[in-house]
Order: structure tokens, then C-alpha cells, then sequence
């Protein structure tokens, strides 16, 4: 049974702020059931107005219950079975102490066209009333250690000489900073926002969580205080997995990754863009956090082009991140149907200025400057050129071998031009540790001693 | 006497069966006349003087209700009869050939502005929704707000209003020609044939719905013809009417394509009437569940009908005036049948509801009455 209500004189009840009995009685309908029904009208059409007449309506279910006159509402009371009753009584008494009635079940009628207004009739129906509670864990700051049980696969690998057995526990060590360095980077993910606001979804969290904890293992940097082995057996292809349990110290992990991160985030490059973009895309970069240098080995490369169609402009930027080498670790491509402006001498300053403004196209940059980034330290820093003067060199031939014996170099290339030999490795670390490490570790191989090097640039190593 | 009688019966008898084996031919078809007239309005009659017998149901009606709709005007499902085509609007100029008096003028003539004109004026009774091809217009509007609310500011909101993009291309075509008549004293005389087409600019296919036909202007229904007379001696032009100088007669074909426009939209209007679902009929009044959104202009003429089991009825002829998402209406006249008068009778008696299975629509009968006067 559904009465026809009156919306104005519900309405003016609202406006007076009248919740009397009476007034009440007029917009709700209290069924035998102990379903209590509310039909308002908003004015328009859709979705939004259904939403508005809903609202409505389950705020004069909300002021009938709390004002606590819902049973003296109902006409049909006295023929109400008791449970109906309780319900009533019961959802009233929770109303008043401030229980929340939006997490209440309601139905809501199919709508109906009344003139310009939308009609709905919301109800509430019988049902268990309880509350949701949440238990959410967290991070624990007072610890210095975090203990990690992680199971690690491995097959024997006879060109690095390890047996099964050593494959498996570096997996399982790597697996439990791996583990560490996830919680923590969700913990910091505010303070590197800018190096992971790009990894939000699961499976990109894994990767980086995996990519720092490969980085660490790589440097050595000992984050493991001590591990025990739980258990060991054997798989199949002569492989071993191993359980065991690794004691992280959290200090040493904390200083460990928040350098890689900063490695990641904060690299030093060099633009190349034509006037004014490279002084629009230099004021972007630091705005970003992004270090600048002119003799930088990464360099963003900016190219414009103005699109004109009857006396408007509309510009197509493309960004692409190289090394000197020509390698190209991200690229980037506005989105040119954004805008058109009247194609005026200064249109491109302008234009630039709305691209670069837009939060997505610039979250779109920052992610393909933050995956170059993350490839160049991926792939073992950047391309360094070292120029060694022949005559220094007693045995050449065992140049391309001592150079790959340093620690964070790799894919070393040797060549000569006669005057010069030219060795181009990939480097992680800082120029001045790479020219320390090449004096130390050449001496074998030298006739003369080394002169000091010079450094033509970040990238450039010359020993004349 | 009797023998007598008994052979004109069967004289007769023979006469009738010899008649009705008599095989005349069918006509279906008769012969029209091609007409090179000029094209003119056609528009409503107003509610307030119809009769019993104009009361009939128009072509075009739907009878579609709203119940599909999401009201998202972005976002609006396809089987909603609020959803309008997009469409960007073309002028197709069609080049003036030959030599003459008078030509090199016409084939000056510039249509970009009557563009704009077209766009204005389709915009306004909202069939279509038209993206506008005035590209400097937008861009200057940019630029000042560029300037008086920031780059971030412009940046989001165009990232946020993107341009639509277009379902159909309504493409106007124009041919323009002239002659010119007399000798010392002459005068011009100028055509332009108008005919729209809609495009799927994708899979190339001309719809074949709205069917406006062609229209036809002579310079005769905008200017008399002492305006275009002019005096020519020793094959000079010496006074009057100044064919040869393309101002003129821009403002001579302006008129002609600004009544060619006028002309394109009362067709328009008749070959898509708005529709709307009668809700209720208290009285003489009607109330509609859409308005100025289905395209319901004021002082609408509508034939309000009753749709059951697959057949129209007309009870009546109402004038309509829209409110923004519905529409309020007077019946002026209801048909002179039994079920107007069952209806009438109850709307008389209170408020009547049309049922599920007996609905009630009202469309429109084409471009109102007083549209012309108003609008253009």
C-alpha cells in the first residue's frame, strides 16, 4: 500500500525546520512490514535528479527516525506483529544515539515524470542492523630489524661458477629485501613520489620492489644482518629451493634504497630544444626536482612543431630521452588536439605554457622521464668513454678484462684509432669513483704509470 | 409474347456477362509537371484555427519513450529520442562557370559568413548538435582566457571539454547562375538551387533521412526588378543596377541564400517533428514529459494522438509551449470522435492518465506559425 504524498507541504516543513508529528506523517508511509517509505520529487531529468529525490527522501526517513515519533507515525501500529515493532524501536533508538543510517539497505522505486519534476519512492526495509569494523596493520617504526621467511630457487650456473645451492639462497636474499624494501616504499611512497607515483599498480610495485633489491644485492651493501636456512630440497633439473629466514636491518636498507631512489629520481640532464621550449622545459625540469647540466651524459630532446590551420596553432611536442650515445631510454608525445590559439607571434610560448600546465600530460612526462631514468640504472648507468693513451699501455689486450672486473661496470667495448685506445663501459656510480677504481686497477697492465686523468666532462675519462 | 420476353432476357443476360469480361487499364500514375519555380515556406497552421478534418497524424511521428534515456547529454544512450546526431556543417560553394555579364561578380561571392549564418540558425532548433567550424572565434576566445585565467586554469578545462566529435557531416551544395535580359535597358536575373546532404564522413554513405529535397531562389522573391535593371550603351554600362561589381551582387545573393536558409529550416522542422508522450490531460491541458531538450519550440502546433496495438487515433490538435525538459500544452480543439470524447470527458472530471497500453503522443505538425516572423 503506497499513499500519495504532498511534496509541498514536506518541503515547507524542511524550510521551517518543522518536525513535528504531523508534517512527518505527511512524507512517510510506514507499511505492516515495518518498511518505511518516503516519495520525494527534484526538479529535472536523470541520474542527477533521481539522486536528489533519493536524498531527500532518506533524509526524511533520517529526521522521522531520530526525532524519535516513527511509531506514532505508523497508522497501522496496532496491527504490526512484533517484530516489525522491535525493528522500529530499534532503528529509532540507534538514530538518536547517531548510529549512521547510510549504511542502511534501501530500495528505490522505478522513477516517475511529474512535469518537470522526477519522482522516486525510497524505502527501507526490515533487516539486521550491526556495524563494520576495519583492522588495518601498519609499519612498525620502533623496529631495527625485520625477519622475513622466503623460499628461493636455484640451478647450478657454471659460467659464474655457482653451484645450485648458492643460486637458490642469492634468489631467497634477494626475494627477502626484496620483501623489506616493498614495505618500506609503500611507507615512503609520499617522499618519492615523483620516482613511484608511476608504479601504482600492483605488478609495477613488484617490479621496482624487485629492481632496488636486485641494485643492493649488486652493491653489496649488506643489508642482510644474518639469515638461517629452515629447510632445502631438491627440484627438478638438478635445482634446489631453499626456505630460510633473513634478519634485514632496516637502517642499512633505508640509507641503500633511499640512494638508488634518488639515483632514479633525481639524474642530471642536458636539454636540447630550440628557443623559448628549452627555457620553458629547463623551467619544468627543476621544477620537477630534475638536476640540470650542460655537459650532462642524459639529454632530453625536445623538438616543436607548430600545426596551422586558418589563422590558428595548435603545437605537437615530442621529448625523447638519449644518451650521448644515441641510446634512447623514454620517449614522450603531447597530445596536440588539446588546444588551438590564434597563431600569433607569441602563440608558442603560450601553447607550451598550457601544455606543460595540464596535471596529466605532465604526469605523462614525468612517468617517461622517471622510466628512462629507471632504464639507465636498470641497465647499469650510463655510457662513460675512457681515452687511454697507447703508450701507457703495456699489455692492450687485457684492457676489455680488468675493465670488466670494476665493480659496477659493465658491457665494456675496447677500440683503437692508433693514438688512443677508447674502452666505452656502462657505470653506476659517480666519474670520480669510476677514475679512483681505472688508476688502481690498470696498474697491472700499464708500462708507465698513469698521468692524472682529466675529465673532459661527466662522461669523458682521457688519460693523455 | 412469352417467346419474346424470354429472348431479350437472355439478350440482356448476355450484355451484363459480356460487360463485366471487359478488362479497362489500371490508372495509377498520371502525368506531373516539372516545375522551375521558385521554392517557398511551408509552415503550421496555428492550433487556434484548425478543424475537425485538418486533425490527422503527420509523417514522422515516434512514438519513443524516454525510458532508454540517461539524460547525459555526452553520454546518451543510442535508442533515447533526446540523443541528436553531432554534426559539422558545410558549404559546399559550387563554382560559377562561363563567361558573361555579370559572372566574374557572382563567382566572387563568399559563402564562409553564410556558414556561419547556416550554423546559427540550425543550432536554434535543435535537431542537431553542431560543432561550430568558427575556428578563430574559439581560438581568440582561448587566448583571452589564457590570459585572464591562467594556463592551468585553461589547461584543465580543455582536457575536461574535449570538441566533439562530429557523427555526420550536413553538406549544403549551391549552384549559382545568372542571365541577363533586354538590351539598352537590361536586367539580371539571378538562380541559386540549394540542396543539403548528410554525410557519415567515415563510411561515405548520403542518408537518405532528412530528405529536403531542393530549393530553388530567384532574385525576384528578395529584390524587385526595377532594383536590378541597369542601361548599357555602345556595350557600356553607363547607370542602375551594378552587376559587374561583386559588393552588389554579394548583397543580392545574401538575400537569396538568407531565404534558401529560411526555406531549408521549415523543412527541416517538418521532416523531423518533435515528439513527445502526453502525461496527463487535465481539462484542456496537456502536460508533456520533454520539452525544449526533444526540440519542442514555442507555439508548436501538435497533433495529439493515441497509439495502441500498432495504430494511430488523433483526438485532438493542441498549442504547445516548452518549459526546458518538459512542455505544457492547450488542447484547442479535440477530434469529433467517441474516443476523444471518453478522454475529454474524464480530463473534464479530474486529472486523466494515459495507460501503459493505450499511450498518448503528441507530435508536431512542422515549423510553428509564428516561426517565421520570429526567427528569421
Amino acid at each position: 500500500m503506497i499513499k500519495a504524498f504532498g511534496v509541498k507541504p514536506a518541503l515547507l516543513s524542511v524550510m521551517l525546520g518543522l518536525t513535528s508529528t504531523s508534517a512527518l506523517a505527511q512524507d512517510l508511509n510506514i507499511l505492516l512490514s515495518g518498511e518505511i517509505q518516503a516519495d520525494r520529487c527534484a526538479y529535472g531529468r536523470g541520474a542527477s535528479a533521481i539522486e536528489q529525490a533519493k536524498t531527500e527522501a532518506l533524509a526524511d526517513i533520517a529526521r522521522a527516525l531520530q526525532s524519535g515519533k516513527v511509531l506514532s507515525i505508523a497508522d497501522t501500529y496496532e496491527e504490526m506483529d512484533t517484530a516489525s515493532t522491535t525493528w522500529l524501536q530499534q532503528l529509532s533508538d540507534m538514530a538518536q544515539t547517531g548510529y549512521d543510517l547510510r549504511g542502511l539497505k534501501t530500495n528505490t522505486s522505478k522513477p516517475r515524470l511529474e512535469g518537470t519534476d522526477t519522482c522516486v519512492t525510497v524505502s527501507v526495509v526490515k533487516q539486521t542492523l550491526g556495524t563494520a569494523t576495519t583492522d588495518e596493520g601498519s609499519w612498525d617504526d620502533a623496529q631495527t630489524i625485520v625477519s622475513v621467511t622466503v623460499v628461493g630457487e636455484g640451478w647450478p650456473d657454471s659460467q659464474q661458477g655457482m653451484s645450485a645451492r648458492e643460486a637458490a639462497e642469492l634468489d631467497a636474499l634477494r626475494r627477502a629485501i626484496s620483501q623489506v624494501v616493498g614495505v618500506w616504499l609503500t611507507e615512503q611512497r609520499t617522499q618519492y613520489s615523483n620516482t613511484v607515483s608511476h608504479t601504482n599498480d600492483t605488478s609495477d610495485n613488484f617490479a621496482m620492489n624487485d629492481f632496488v633489491a636486485r641494485q643492493l644485492q649488486t652493491k653489496s651493501s649488506g643489508v642482510v644482518k644474518q639469515w638461517q636456512l629452515i629447510d632445502s630440497k631438491a627440484i627438478a633439473d638438478e635445482g634446489v629451493q631453499v626456505t630460510l629466514r633473513a634478519d634485514v636491518e632496516k637502517q642499512k636498507l633505508e640509507i641503500a634504497t633511499s640512494h638508488i631512489m634518488q639515483q632514479i629520481g633525481s639524474p642530471r640532464v642536458a636539454v636540447n630544444a630550440p628557443a623559448p621550449l628549452d627555457s620553458e622545459l629547463k623551467r619544468w625540469l627543476s621544477s620537477q626536482g630534475v638536476e640540470l647540466s650542460e655537459n650532462a651524459n642524459l639529454i632530453l630532446n625536445a623538438k616543436p612543431r607548430m600545426i596551422e590551420r586558418d589563422g590558428t596553432a595548435r603545437l605537437y611536442l615530442h621529448v625523447e630521452v638519449t644518451d650521448q650515445a644515441g641510446n634512447i631510454y623514454g620517449e614522450w608525445q603531447n597530445d596536440p588536439t588539446l588546444i588551438a590559439l590564434p597563431n600569433a607571434q607569441d602563440a608558442l610560448y603560450d601553447l607550451i605554457d598550457v601544455h606543460l600546465s595540464l596535471d596529466a600530460q605532465q604526469k605523462a612526462l614525468r612517468q617517461q622521464l622517471g622510466d628512462a631514468f629507471m632504464r639507465v640504472v636498470q641497465e647499469g648507468g650510463l655510457v662513460h668513454d675512457v681515452y687511454i693513451n697507447s703508450r701507457y699501455l703495456a699489455k692492450p689486450e687485457r684492457l676489455s678484462g680488468v675493465i670488466s672486473t670494476l665493480g659496477g661496470a659493465q658491457d665494456v667495448s675496447i677500440s683503437n684509432d692508433g693514438k688512443f685506445y677508447k674502452a666505452q663501459l656502462r657505470f653506476s656510480g659517480k666519474t670520480g669513483d669510476l677514475v679512483a677504481a681505472l688508476q688502481q686497477s690498470l696498474q697491472p697492465i700499464t708500462a708507465a704509470e698513469l698521468p692524472k686523468a682529466v675529465i673532459a666532462n661527466e662522461f669523458t675519462i682521457r688519460f693523455n | 409474347m412469352k417467346n419474346t420476353f424470354k429472348i431479350a432476357l437472355s439478350l440482356a443476360a448476355a450484355a451484363v456477362l459480356s460487360a463485366c469480361q471487359t478488362t479497362q487499364p489500371a490508372q495509377q500514375t498520371q502525368s506531373g509537371q516539372v516545375s522551375n519555380r521558385a521554392s517557398n515556406a511551408v509552415i503550421a497552421k496555428s492550433a487556434y484555427r484548425f478543424e475537425d478534418k485538418d486533425i490527422k497524424v503527420p509523417a514522422y511521428f515516434d512514438t519513443q519513450g524516454l525510458a532508454n534515456c540517461s539524460f547525459d547529454r555526452n553520454n546518451e544512450n543510442d535508442s533515447c529520442p533526446l540523443k541528436k546526431p553531432i554534426v559539422r556543417m558545410y558549404f559546399s560553394g559550387t563554382d560559377v562557370g562561363g563567361e558573361g555579364q555579370g559572372v566574374d561578380a557572382l563567382r566572387q561571392y563568399d559563402d564562409s559568413q553564410l556558414l556561419k549564418m547556416l550554423e546559427n540558425q540550425f543550432a536554434g532548433i535543435n535537431r542537431f548538435r553542431i560543432v561550430t567550424r568558427d575556428d578563430s572565434v574559439i581560438a581568440e576566445e582561448k587566448q583571452l582566457q589564457l590570459e585572464q585565467q591562467g594556463a592551468s586554469t585553461v589547461a584543465r578545462t580543455a582536457a575536461n571539454r574535449r570538441i566533439l566529435q562530429p557523427d555526420y557531416v550536413v553538406k549544403l551544395d549551391t549552384l549559382r547562375t545568372v542571365k541577363n535580359e533586354g538590351s539598352i535597358t537590361g536586367w539580371m536575373d539571378y538562380t541559386l538551387e540549394l540542396t543539403a546532404a548528410t554525410i557519415d564522413p567515415y563510411t561515405r554513405e548520403m542518408l537518405s533521412y532528412p530528405n529536403l529535397g531542393k530549393i530553388r531562389v530567384k532574385s525576384e522573391d528578395v529584390r524587385d526588378r526595377s532594383e536590378l535593371k541597369y542601361v548599357m550603351a555602345n556595350n557600356r554600362y553607363v547607370s542602375g543596377y551594378r552587376y559587374f561589381d561583386s559588393a552588389h551582387v554579394n548583397a543580392v545573393i545574401n538575400d537569396m541564400a538568407s531565404r534558401g536558409i529560411d526555406i531549408l529550416l521549415t523543412r527541416m522542422l517538418s521532416e523531423m517533428p518533435a515528439t513527445a508522450q502526453v502525461l496527463g490531460i487535465k481539462g484542456n491541458q496537456i502536460s508533456l514529459d520533454r520539452g525544449q531538450n526533444a526540440g519542442v519550440l514555442p507555439n508548436e502546433t501538435m497533433i495529439i494522438f493515441q497509439y495502441s496495438a500498432g495504430f494511430v487515433e488523433p483526438i485532438g490538435v493542441a498549442n504547445v509551449n516548452p518549459s526546458r525538459n518538459s512542455a505544457m500544452g492547450e488542447m484547442t480543439l479535440w477530434k469529433d470522435s467517441s474516443l476523444a470524447d471518453t478522454i475529454s470527458a474524464q480530463a473534464q472530471a479530474g486529472i486523466y492518465r494515459p495507460t501503459n497500453s493505450a499511450k498518448i503522443f503528441a507530435v508536431s505538425v512542422g515549423t510553428p506559425a509564428n516561426f517565421l516572423e520570429n526567427r528569421t
